[in-house]
């Protein structure tokens, strides 16, 4: 893939570095458009964070549903692969519930957590937290949620046959 | 450059690559989408699945159906309603794999249009093709969906008014 050499000049040297290192593999395209950004992802939970911008809003301001859907599904299905040790992982069902708008500026966590690994049927849940305003009461939390998400995969296929999904996302990852 | 002037006609039909101005649709045009038509009744539009929209195994990635349904059912509930209009809750459930090349064909139809609550179909279909159609032969059925909507949440465009972070303007 073509180089992003052609970087705006507003952006900070470390954002062009990375772009110029990275070839992003298949898979990722998307995530990287809306600036989404992983932190960590193993068997036992998946974390990534982004902020919310023009790229990823919908007509009032807010984070788009359908962006946080493509994230639930997407850090589940990582998840998934993890834990079912790079297996082949197709989604089954999706369910997601948007509790509140997140407006253009927000950050938002997003952390999957498996519910359930077994040899073929995986369910992860996936939240999405937001800081919670500074004017509120005394709670301890510092976050409050703002998506929640069930999601249903299915594994199957032998462990070497996800591989290149490994490497691929091994590469992604050295940023 | 806002205006909602799109999402508040009644009906319109687009056949390009046509968008309402704000910014909602920005990741369907990266993944090539286009709009066939959009009215209180339906909404339909296609897509070729490619390297955007794919996940590692050459299939079409599951978040963007999830990402396409929630956008064509909010755009088709918004037009219904006249009125700011949030998806609630999105159920979808996978059913085949779409494949790289394929050409798929994306429609929304309310179930219900209501004033408080609206709840929006949407089935994600393989384009039939002039050449290898036959008389009793369904499309592929490659994702359904359920979305569910309120109606008539304030809106007072104090966000357009906001400084917005800008990301990195190469993909």
């Amino acid at each position: 893939m073509a180089s992003t050499a052609s970087a705006s000049t507003q952006q900070k040297p470390q954002e062009t570095r990375e772009e110029q290192q990275r070839n992003p593999p298949l898979g990722y395209d998307v995530q990287d458009y809306i600036g989404f950004k992983f932190e960590f992802a193993t068997a036992k939970g998946v974390q990534g964070r982004f902020t919310v911008s023009e790229r990823s809003c919908q007509l009032y301001g807010v984070l788009h549903g359908g962006i946080s859907a493509f994230l639930a599904e997407d850090l589940a299905r990582l998840g998934a692969m993890i834990a079912s040790n790079w297996k082949k992982i197709d989604g089954v069902k999706l369910s997601v519930n948007h509790l509140r708008a997140i407006p253009v500026g927000q950050e938002v966590i997003a952390s999957a957590t498996p519910l359930m690994v077994g040899n073929r049927i995986q369910v992860w849940d996936v939240k999405f937290s937001t800081l919670k305003p500074k004017d509120t009461s005394n709670d301890t939390s510092p976050t409050e949620l703002s998506v929640v998400s069930r999601v249903t995969l299915i594994a199957g296929g032998l462990p070497s046959e996800g591989s290149s999904q490994k490497d691929m996302f091994e590469q992604y990852s050295k940023l | 450059m806002v205006s909602s002037a799109a999402s508040s006609n009644p009906e319109h039909n687009q056949s390009e690559k046509n968008f309402p101005i704000r910014n909602g649709f920005e990741v369907l045009k990266l993944i090539d989408f286009t709009l066939d038509h959009a009215s209180a009744k339906s909404v339909q539009g296609r897509f070729v699945v490619s390297k955007a929209s794919c996940q590692p195994f050459g299939v079409l990635h599951d978040g963007v159906t999830a990402y396409i349904a929630e956008s064509l059912g909010s755009l088709g509930a918004g037009i219904a309603s006249g009125l700011r209009v949030a998806g609630i809750e999105l159920t979808i459930n996978y059913l085949q794999a779409a494949r790289l090349g394929e050409e798929v064909v994306v429609t929304a139809t309310p179930i219900l249009a209501g004033n408080r609550t609206q709840v929006w179909n949407i089935t994600f279909l393989a384009s039939k093709e002039e050449d290898s159609s036959t008389e009793s032969s369904p499309p592929k059925v490659f994702a359904v969906s359920r979305l569910t909507l309120i109606v008539g949440l304030p809106y007072d465009g104090s966000d357009l008014k906001k400084k917005t972070p800008q990301l990195s303007s190469s993909l």
